[in-house]
């Protein structure tokens, strides 16, 4: 087993003219809680959609536990281990917060075609015992209530907690996290710090994007930076929030 | 030998009759991003407004065929305001049935009043020229002039008038082009508009080449999406030439399969196309 | 029972069984299928042409089921993630191409004349009106199972996958699930049904032609589906009844109102659906764009 989770390499990615990423290069340690931060437009999102699959890089690698996965597409990618959030949250809006978690879990015998004609047991019993699953889950991001609720009249925290709900239900090996406490009530943002540190007991690493400083310092043993395209630095929280190349980038962005 | 000089002039003029219609649909396509099966019933309403007009009025054809032209404009633009415009923010699939349900209603309407028996514009029989040794009437090479000369029209309205450069801003990034000014219903509703004429020119070039039928329009569906996919989308130059490859390689395959396959040569360049660009031919 | 209800009930069903197919297609897995004729064609002719050559019925219903399922498994290589738009045209054109092909193959399936004396299988000796109304329950019978199908695929987990990948397809691939396999096997059992529909259709009228399989036939199905609501099965039966009463409604104005010829009335016919259509979309998805 090697160290490193997940690796970049020289990944670049442009819109037209607009370089998103321009030889981004980085390694994330297994079992590592890393956060990514960044002016706007640094190519965060970017990079997380290539992690996920949903975009291909126009040129570098990109490694999963030494296994390139750059040319995979994103369901693949999912069924190695890899979980993601979304910044503007995504969930199905006709269906319960119940039914939404319900998605989550590999594997469902009730998702073959052929479990319309033999083994209704065994659909239904996978059912039960992942319904036990998703409701613990909901438990720990406290939304036990909003079980039964269509997903549509849920708050964008709420929304925002089903996000990390899903991302808990896969157990996955590497979970990449974007805003997850943006536009979450101040009062929980705590609960969900302690629900990621959790995660990372349990052996998860984390990659987290995050514009919230108080949580990046919490949370993150490491921070990567980027700027238009590129790791501009990287260290620990602590560095990172005295580092005066930093700063700059920050300003200059916002100039 | 005789046939194969005129597959190159009926080749010619099929091309050059698919081309304004389906530079409209191109347009459509890239800016609306919807492909807009409807206009190909333009083109339908475009040949059965000239036989009325014709009938009614004692005006010279190139008038009428201008008239009815305009008036499928107008119709586009009604069309696209009142039952278009309401779902503008839905997505592609509400648009979808809507335009199948304005191609139901155009054909039939045509269908409804003028019957499903075929019809002939009362144009003077003519003689063929001869230019450069192949053989074409006046009409027909009228046809052709004619349908160069608006693709040139258009080209310049693309590339040097301000309401070129809006449709290609809001073509090319929506937002950008409304944060740069650019009001997006404007140049959706000019777009219909110059879609609907060309849709209703290439209608009445029709008719004159063949003959009229309610099912004009439905004939040449598979051949104008062919054409726009294949010229690029948004691309007049680009579908210009597409006409022409179609249209030649359409006559052409008549060395080869019956005539009444000529459609489905449309189809078979659509699917191949598909098959070899497998990310699609159309932006995200 | 009345000869002319016989009939409307069996054709009504027929429609519901091509409706259901679309319903798994469209309502469930949001495949934009314009096409539905086509396998509906594939089916009928299939069927027809294996029990005039002496086929068994079960062959006959066979190829009437994996013709068409191996057809929509074509359409799916070819067009890129079966999306929206894409889909529409090439199903638009398949359905053309299938009639032209049935229009002009004399050799195999008899060109604009078509195909007749199609038996009715196990029904050879019975009398018209029992041949009729027992053949009506037989249609009966297999528009319930197809209903059945529809039920469980919606109920089953996989109808949860159906519906994610209706509703967002990235969330639903970002998920682990293999969008593409679940859109191509949908749009092969949804064609599967249309084409045993086709078999059956064969069967009642002892005759099919080209001229019964055009576009035409793929929009009434997706009205009556649209009127259903997306995904509810019954909802297609009822949309399936509605359409049918305006088809069927609109020939009997021709007895009142003497001025209109029967151009005129399927003309108008056709523009009542096409308004339908347009009503219903705009009622549909208006709400959406108004936030």
């Amino acid at each position: 087993m090697s160290s490193t989770a997940l690796e970049i390499r020289e990944v670049r990615k442009a819109f037209g003219g607009n370089k998103a990423l321009d030889g981004c290069t980085l390694t994330v340690r297994r079992g590592s809680i890393t956060g990514v931060i960044g002016p706007n437009g640094a190519g965060k999102s970017t990079l997380f959609n290539i992690i996920s699959g949903l975009l291909r890089p126009d040129r570098g690698e990109l490694l999963f536990e030494d296994r390139r996965i750059d040319h995979l597409a994103p369901y693949q990618i999912a069924r190695l281990g890899v979980a993601r959030t979304f910044q503007t949250p995504r969930e199905i809006g006709d269906m319960t917060t119940l039914e939404n978690l319900m998605l989550v879990p590999e594997h469902q015998t009730g998702e073959r075609l052929m479990s319309l004609i033999s083994g209704w047991r065994r659909v239904w019993q996978e059912e039960r015992e992942h319904q036990v699953d998703a409701v613990s889950v909901l438990d720990r991001v406290e939304m036990r209530h909003q079980q039964d609720m269509p997903a549509t009249v849920l708050s964008i925290g709420q929304k925002k907690l089903l996000e990390l709900a899903r991302c808990l239900l896969a157990k996955p090996k590497l979970a990449l996290l974007d805003e997850p406490t943006a536009g979450v009530n101040p009062r929980l943002i705590g609960d969900l710090v302690g629900v990621m540190e959790q995660m990372s007991r349990d052996g998860v690493t984390i990659l987290i994007i995050e514009h919230n400083m108080n949580v990046v310092m919490n949370l993150c043993e490491h921070v990567i930076v980027l700027n238009r395209g590129r790791v501009l630095r990287e260290g620990t929280p602590s560095e990172i929030q005295n580092d005066e190349v930093v700063q700059d980038a920050y300003l200059g962005a916002a100039v | 030998m005789f046939e194969i000089k005129q597959y190159l002039v009926s080749g010619i003029l099929i091309g050059a009759i698919w081309m304004l219609p389906a530079i409209g649909i191109s347009l459509i396509y890239a800016v609306l991003r919807i492909p807009h099966f409807a206009f190909a019933e333009f083109m339908t309403l475009g040949a059965y407004l000239a036989l009325g007009f014709a009938a009614a009025t004692g005006l010279p054809f190139p008038a009428i065929a201008l008239l009815a032209a305009v008036s499928c404009g107008l119709a586009a633009v009604i069309m696209d305001q009142a039952v278009f415009r309401p779902v503008r923010q839905s997505g592609v699939l509400p648009a979808m049935l809507l335009s199948l349900g304005a191609m139901l209603i155009l054909q039939n309407i045509v269908r409804f009043f003028w019957g499903n028996g075929v019809r002939q514009y009362r144009l003077p029989l003519q003689r063929p020229l001869d230019v450069f040794g192949f053989n074409i009437t006046p009409n027909h090479l009228a046809i052709i002039l004619v349908s160069g000369a608006v693709v040139f029209a258009l080209y310049v309205l693309l590339k040097w008038t301000r309401f070129g450069r809006e449709v290609r801003a809001t073509a090319n990034n929506p937002e950008l082009a409304r944060v740069t000014g650019v009001e997006p219903e404007r140049v959706y509703l000019g777009l219909n508009g110059v879609a609907g004429i060309l849709a209703g020119l290439g209608g009445v070039m029709m008719a004159v080449y063949t003959s009229l039928t309610p099912l004009v329009g439905w004939n040449s569906l598979l051949p104008l999406f062919a054409i726009a996919l294949l010229g690029g989308l948004g691309r007049v130059g680009g579908a210009a030439l597409a006409a022409l490859v179609i249209g030649l390689t359409s006559e052409y395959s008549l060395m080869f399969i019956q005539s009444s396959y000529k459609n489905a040569i449309a189809f078979v360049v659509l699917a191949g196309l598909l098959i070899l660009r497998p990310r699609g031919l159309v932006a995200e | 029972m009345d000869q002319y209800l016989i009939a409307i009930v069996t054709f009504t069903a027929i429609y519901g069984m091509i409706g259901l197919g679309l319903n798994l297609q469209w309502g469930l897995t949001g495949l934009v299928n314009l096409g539905q004729v086509a396998f509906f064609a594939v089916g009928a002719y299939a069927s027809a042409l294996l029990l005039l050559a002496g086929a068994h019925f079960i062959v006959a219903l066979a190829a009437a089921a994996m013709l068409p399922a191996a057809l929509a498994t074509l359409v799916a290589l070819i067009t890129p993630r079966l999306r929206e738009d894409y889909l529409a045209i090439v199903t638009l054109g398949l359905a053309e191409i299938i009639r032209l092909v049935f229009l002009n193959e004399k050799w195999i399936a008899g060109g604009p004349d078509g195909l007749t004396g199609i038996p009715r299988p196990l029904l050879g000796s019975a009398t018209p009106s029992e041949s009729a109304w027992l053949f009506m329950l037989a249609t009966l019978a297999a528009l319930f199972v197809f209903f059945m199908i529809n039920w469980r695929i919606a109920t089953f987990p996989i109808g949860r996958v159906l519906k994610a990948i209706r509703s967002d397809e990235i969330l639903a691939t970002s998920l682990g699930k293999n969008v593409l396999r679940f859109k191509t096997q949908m749009l092969a059992v949804g064609a599967s049904m249309a084409g045993i529909a086709g078999a059956f259709y064969a069967s009642y009228l002892t005759f099919i032609s080209p001229a019964m399989f055009t576009a035409q036939v793929s929009l009434n199905v997706l009205v009556a589906v649209l009127i259903g609501g997306q995904g509810n099965a019954l909802g297609v039966l009822i949309g399936t009844a509605i359409v049918t009463c305006i088809l069927e409604g609109t020939r009997f104005i021709k007895d009142y109102v003497s001025i209109l010829g029967g151009v005129e009335l399927a003309a108008l016919r056709m523009i009542i659906i096409g308004l339908a259509l347009i009503v219903i979309v705009l009622v549909r998805y208006r709400k959406a764009s108004v936030r």
